[in-house]
């Protein structure tokens, strides 16, 4: 798996900023807000996929057409119509509202790309183990025994085809038969394996004594540094959604907050920490090519 | 009192209420926020009782391959769409009891989620698993009716269709539709439904040729080493 920047924080740091990104994402409807959470999830997904990106731009496009489209003939209420449809008003209002809707789904979706890159298996096993550590360690196994289950599968398989009895059989029941045997055969070895795999373990003193767990990641200075930044910062823009300065409301009337001298703190403190992943990736891409001209 | 019990105790009495208090009063799209967080906490009770309890290390591998076995299945099959992980979580569920059944389910979709992407609908899919294990492992406490092949069939068929479909398709409610009422809720499991059929079809077909080949060899396991008995 390829090194991002951000990936290099501890994984603490990694999931106070997307669990908070989250939350605001879905919390906040208001258009300037989410046009910059919007072009902060696109800049930021596009530098973790580079080519893959526009395949899937294009994708979350489509899908936010539809959304926008089915939102009115859902929800009528609303002022002004725009016609009617199988008897029921088609309202301006519930269009807008199903656009503002369908934009947040995709920029969720986005930013849920960007977390796929950067939350990898072992972080995720990582946090789970200070609190439910039977469940990091089950969670652990389980990655290590889908692969091994696959190249066991790809044997029966092999030596099923080698006396005529393959997957690829003429009809789909009898390929679905073929299948359900090459499992049956994979679940008897597997759980005899496992009974196996259990009393080494029990051999070894597992449930003697309280486990202890493979440290990977520790907090470093920095690691503190961007997390007492990101609390302040969502503690900000937390004040600005309860105080009311990014409300707003689609149907049946549009209603928005106005954004102004008075509250536009919020907004800044939201438009930084958006960009936190971003300027990290950024500076490392640059102190990378410092060093690069330096050889 | 035992440390898990007292942390079950905490989510009931306090983490639902607050979580729910809050959620009232906050605007927006915040049911989804608020959903959510109701079905993780829901969720620390199982797996804290799972934590409590010392687990043999014979049933923790077990758990381990049910789940992977789950999740990899997939990969035997060469028809698209066609996923064994149902099944599995339902014979899981019949042959070592709801609690066990609960934990394989939720634990698949935790998994499987590793390899085709965590989305915003993973704690709707860990809930909707798992309740699919815990259900049939209480459907299925009397052992007599687990030798009917056809019952195992039709059983699993109505559980995907009726019960792991419909808690799926509600969280598209919660995610994308732009309101939560009688009609977004109806679209959401409409449009979800004949995926629910073609799953429950798939599971059915499993069931009824695999069902019972499968649960003799758990049984046979069970016996032989002696694993999760009471």
């Amino acid at each position: 798996m390829k090194q991002y920047a951000f990936a290099g924080y501890h994984p603490v740091v990694n999931l106070i900023f997307f669990l908070s990104i989250f939350c605001f994402s879905v919390l906040i409807q208001h258009p300037v807000y989410l046009v910059a959470n919007g072009l902060g999830s696109v800049i930021y997904c596009f530098m973790l996929e580079k080519k893959r990106f526009l395949s899937k731009a294009i994708k979350l496009f489509y899908l936010l057409l539809f959304l926008t489209l089915i939102n009115p003939l859902l929800n009528t209420r609303g002022d002004s119509v725009l016609f009617r449809i199988f008897g029921r008003p088609y309202t301006l209002e519930a269009l807008v509202y199903g656009f503002v809707v369908g934009c947040i789904f995709v920029v969720v979706l986005m930013w849920l790309d960007c977390y796929n890159q950067i939350f990898a298996r072992d972080k995720f096993v990582f946090l789970f183990s200070s609190f439910m550590p039977t469940i990091a360690l089950i969670l652990s196994m389980i990655f290590r025994l889908i692969p091994s289950f696959q190249d066991k599968a790809g044997q029966i398989a092999g030596a099923r085809t080698a006396i005529g009895k393959g997957l690829e059989a003429s009809s789909k029941k009898d390929s679905i038969k073929q299948a359900t045997i090459v499992l049956g055969a994979l679940v008897s070895w597997a759980l005899e394996n496992s009974v196996v795999t259990g009393d080494s373990m029990k051999a070894r003193g597992y449930g003697i004594k309280k486990r202890s767990t493979f440290k990977m990641y520790h907090m470093t200075f920095r690691d503190w540094l961007l997390i007492i930044a990101m609390c302040l910062l969502i503690w900000i823009v937390t004040v600005s959604i309860v105080t009311g300065n990014a409300r707003a409301e689609f149907v049946p009337k549009i209603d928005i907050a106005v954004i102004d001298e008075s509250n536009i703190l919020g907004f800044i403190a939201y438009c930084v920490l958006l960009a936190i992943p971003i300027l990290i990736h950024i500076k490392e891409k640059v102190s990378w090519s410092i060093s690069e001209y330096k050889i | 009192m035992k440390k898990s019990n007292f942390m079950i105790l905490i989510v009931f009495l306090a983490l639902l209420p607050i979580t729910l208090y809050v959620g009232m009063h906050i605007s927006g799209r915040g049911y989804y926020i608020t959903g959510t967080a109701i079905i993780v906490e829901l969720m620390l009770p199982f797996f804290m009782r799972f934590e409590g309890r010392k687990v043999e290390a014979r049933e923790l591998v077990v758990v381990a391959v049910l789940c992977a076995l789950a999740v990899g299945g997939r990969v035997v099959i060469p028809v698209p769409n066609f996923k064994a992980a149902f099944a599995i979580i339902i014979i899981s569920g019949i042959s070592f009891g709801p609690e066990t059944g609960y934990m394989v389910g939720a634990i698949t979709a935790l998994v499987s989620n590793f390899f085709y992407g965590q989305g915003p609908y993973t704690p709707w899919q860990m809930m909707a698993y798992g309740a699919g294990g815990m259900l049939t492992g209480f459907i299925f406490l009397n052992k007599r009716m687990r030798k009917e092949s056809w019952l195992l069939a039709l059983v699993g068929f109505v559980i995907v269709v009726a019960w792991i479909g419909p808690l799926l398709d509600s969280s598209q409610v919660f995610l994308m539709m732009p309101e939560v009422n009688k009609i977004t809720f109806a679209a959401a499991l409409v449009s979800g439904f004949p995926i629910n059929v073609s799953q429950g079809i798939c599971t059915a077909f499993i069931l009824y040729f695999f069902g019972n080949p499968l649960l003799d060899k758990l049984e046979r396991i069970k016996l032989k080493y002696g694993i999760m008995e009471e």
